[in-house]
């Protein structure tokens, strides 16, 4: 057993840190995703710059321009970035439908898409649940009927991230309303965002922004072309997205700047003769969080290192976010307490400012934050998937 | 970057599986405090034979040079198997105290006799890491011919009742200071009991022990950093064992959903019980990573190393509360039983959390160090 990294990680990690360095600017670093949605400009500059680097799609298939990188690679790039606070690349566009169409895509969808995707000229949103089909997606009732040489879409999306800025929409559809089990009668298709029929309604979330929307498609005529993999194979096109790489998704590097803020916002509040930080009670429990959250970067660590040699187990992408998430939650939550009565002020432009000037972003991030365990396959969910992991298992662990 | 075993490990803990397996079977029919005897005599040595108590021990002392991560191999297995050997205290303690401190002389009588399960050892702390006030070390004055006597009190001495020497840890400020000496001596009492996870312990009591100059194992008052550095080494072991423990239960509960059927169908059927199962393995997964953090680290003892053994000692006690408690409650009435394996490894955990230092002295210092760290 070893806990570094081998001389090529170390410099490959170099090489990351001196790119990061010269090539991200310093008005880049700290925007969040709600600036993302906001302003998506950013993102996409530097997603450019990634691009040029080659590095944007290194995760795609190497035929696609992929890199062939060794997952720990991946986990490398992203915790580097993520120390930098780097803008997110785009998770719909360059971490989810950029590969789908690698794989599934036609030659004719692979040339026009995939470039419009690197270089920025569309953005994705991703339209899977429906007011009637949250975790249970696979009852979805959006339907698409073959007109011709075109689906006419009908029906509502809901909770859609980027909508109100996305140009283009990978978009679960129903095209066979008499197949045996739900999941054989579903579609995929890429929907062009400004086609006739679909209006955008925008839904505000508990910290006052906009991310989410509504999406409504009144007999929207989407040409043929535009189905990805078989028609009615559009489940298994989605759960393909589960086989691709998870680095990232327990966020140490965030979650551990989250919590050195915090711990900043309590060394700032007096408590008898020391500060929040010091108190024993307090101190103890951010203490213990710090411990959990160092548990977790080396279960990461150990899952990546298993994935190198095809030995890590399908359900621990399903672990890391519910363990991510939670204890994300659970840290924001201290933050909270620490920032004391003015964690109870709306963050406009009139309310008093704390000290830390940490305090007003800590709170609507909380807010936000509690869609952490309920995005990307709810934690209920994610909690069957390992537990019938087990109890499928013979030899148990 | 590498979590796994080496193949030579992955071969040892292959045999050490095969070996404690063969001895769990007759425990329901022989009784725990049998299991415990037989884990002192006959298959005392046979492990020895196997290597598991060599493991740790310098080539020079009939050891096998290993580390840290062959104690955390063993020990897993032990755990797994619910052996209740007391490897921790002699192949780790014991070994690890009079490897850093003995003399040559010291050492070539005891760590050859301890690699082949000849002499048992047990270590009187003194307490050192209970809470401040509740220690009871032991007060050593010298005596005119140049030796010691040493009085003094410990509420519980884990394997003392078994020993061949007792390792006294005696003296407080400026410094702490190592004895060895047979546990017959004169002045030397024991008053023996069973730990509730049925081991053997004693309190005991030292009044007016006579102590020859040459029993002492290391510098005068120099004991202290040696003795830190074992005691990590021994937490990390122990979290090892509780990592073992842990999966073994998680199995058990994972089988017994399987087979145990209400309201016409198995309880893996019932999502109340699957989230559950799915959290006592998200607890066990964040343990057994620190312990192998711990365990890389303690290669080079320093801050950080201390700070991981620390960390893993803390979520491991978290861990085992979570996963003990649980597994008891998904068997029911049954998780109850004397009878069955899931109440004696709960057991064994509970009486784990306060060895080695409890996890609220673990925190504590946990806490400590990364102030110093950031200061």
């Amino acid at each position: 057993m070893d806990i570094t990294l081998s001389p090529a990680e170390c410099a490959f990690q170099q090489q990351v840190d001196d790119f990061l360095k010269t090539e991200l600017k310093p008005e880049w670093r700290g925007v969040s995703d709600i600036d993302n949605r906001t302003q998506p400009a950013i993102m996409a500059q530097w997603q450019a710059v990634l691009a040029a680097k080659g590095w944007l799609t290194a995760g795609w298939p190497v035929a696609n321009g992929g890199l062939g990188w060794s997952p720990m690679q991946h986990h490398i790039f992203k915790e580097a970035c993520s120390k930098a606070r780097a803008p997110k690349i785009s998770a719909m566009s360059i971490g989810m439908i950029g590969p789908l169409i690698c794989v599934f895509g036609t030659p004719a969808q692979q040339a026009f898409y995939l470039p419009r995707i690197i270089g920025g000229a569309d953005i994705w949103c991703q339209g899977f649940s429906e007011p009637g089909s949250g975790s249970d997606l696979a009852s979805l009732k959006t339907g698409a009927r073959r007109e011709d040489d075109c689906y006419v879409v009908s029906g509502q999306k809901i909770w859609t991230t980027y909508a109100h800025v996305a140009t283009q929409m990978f978009c679960l559809v129903r095209t066979d309303l008499a197949a045996a089990r739900p999941q054989a009668g579903i579609s995929m298709l890429l929907i062009d965002m400004t086609l006739p029929g679909i209006t955008v309604r925008p839904i505000r979330t508990i910290d006052g922004e906009h991310h989410f929307n509504e999406v409504f498609f009144d007999d929207v005529r989407v040409p043929v072309s535009c189905l990805l993999g078989g028609e009615h194979q559009g489940w298994d096109v989605a759960r393909a997205l589960l086989g691709f790489e998870r680095s990232g998704i327990a966020d140490v590097v965030a979650t551990r700047q989250l919590l050195n803020d915090v711990a900043a916002i309590a060394a700032g509040e007096a408590r008898g003769p020391g500060s929040l930080l010091e108190d024993n009670d307090f101190g103890n429990r951010l203490t213990k969080l710090e411990i959990t959250l160092d548990a977790l970067e080396i279960f990461e660590m150990r899952v990546m290192e298993a994935a190198e040699r095809q030995a890590a187990k399908a359900h621990d992408a399903s672990l890391m976010k519910i363990l991510g998430s939670e204890l994300k939650q659970k840290i924001h939550m201290l933050g909270i307490e620490a920032l004391g009565p003015l964690a109870a002020a709306w963050p406009d432009d009139d309310a008093p400012v704390h000290p830390s000037g940490a305090g007003a972003k800590l709170v609507v991030d909380a807010l936000f934050y509690r869609a952490g365990s309920i995005y990307g396959g709810a934690n209920e969910i994610q909690r069957n998937i390992v537990a019938k992991s087990l109890l499928k298992s013979a030899s148990g662990i | 970057m590498d979590f796994s075993y080496s193949d030579v490990q992955t071969e040892f803990r292959a045999s050490l599986r095969r070996f404690f397996g063969q001895r769990a079977e007759p425990v329901a029919k022989t009784g725990p405090r049998e299991m415990a005897r037989r884990w002192r005599a006959g298959w005392w040595t046979e492990l020895a034979d196997l290597g598991a108590l060599a493991a740790l021990l310098p080539e020079a002392y009939e050891g096998m040079g290993g580390d840290a991560i062959d104690a955390i191999a063993i020990l897993e297995e032990a755990g797994r198997a619910q052996a209740a050997a007391p490897v921790i205290e002699n192949a780790i303690v014991a070994a690890g105290l009079i490897e850093r401190l003995g003399s040559a002389r010291q050492k070539q009588e005891w760590l050859p006799a301890i690699a082949a399960g000849g002499l048992k050892f047990a270590f009187a702390d003194g307490d050192v890491l209970a809470p401040a006030g509740a220690g009871a070390t032991f007060r050593l004055t010298s005596s005119k011919t140049g030796n010691f006597r040493v009085e003094g009190r410990q509420a519980m001495v884990v394997e003392a009742p078994e020993c061949d020497y007792l390792l006294l840890l005696c003296g407080g400020e400026p410094g702490r200071s190592l004895f060895c000496l047979p546990r017959d001596r004169a002045g030397v009492a024991l008053r023996p009991f069973w730990t509730l996870d049925d081991r053997p312990a004693a309190s005991l009591i030292l009044d007016g022990v006579e102590l020859d100059a040459a029993e002492r194992v290391g510098p005068m008052d120099g004991a202290g950093a040696a003795v830190a550095a074992v005691l990590d080494l021994a937490c990390i072991a122990q979290c090892a064992e509780a990592a073992g423990l842990m999966a073994g239960l998680l199995n058990l509960t994972i089988a017994h959903l399987q087979t145990r059927t209400q309201f016409g169908q198995p309880l893996a059927n019932f999502q109340a019980l699957q989230h559950r199962l799915a959290d006592m393995l998200a607890a066990y997964e964040l343990s057994l990573s620190l312990t192998y953090k711990a365990a890389i680290l303690s290669r080079q003892p320093n801050p950080e190393s201390q700070a991981a053994a620390s960390g893993a000692k803390v979520q491991a006690a978290e861990a085992a509360r979570l996963i003990g408690h649980e597994a008891i409650q998904m068997h029911g009435a049954m998780g109850m039983s004397l009878e069955l394996p899931v109440g004696r490894a709960v057991k064994r955990l509970k009486a784990m959390e306060p060895q080695f230092g409890s996890a609220a002295y673990h925190l504590g210092r946990y806490r400590a160090l990364r102030r110093a760290r950031a200061a």
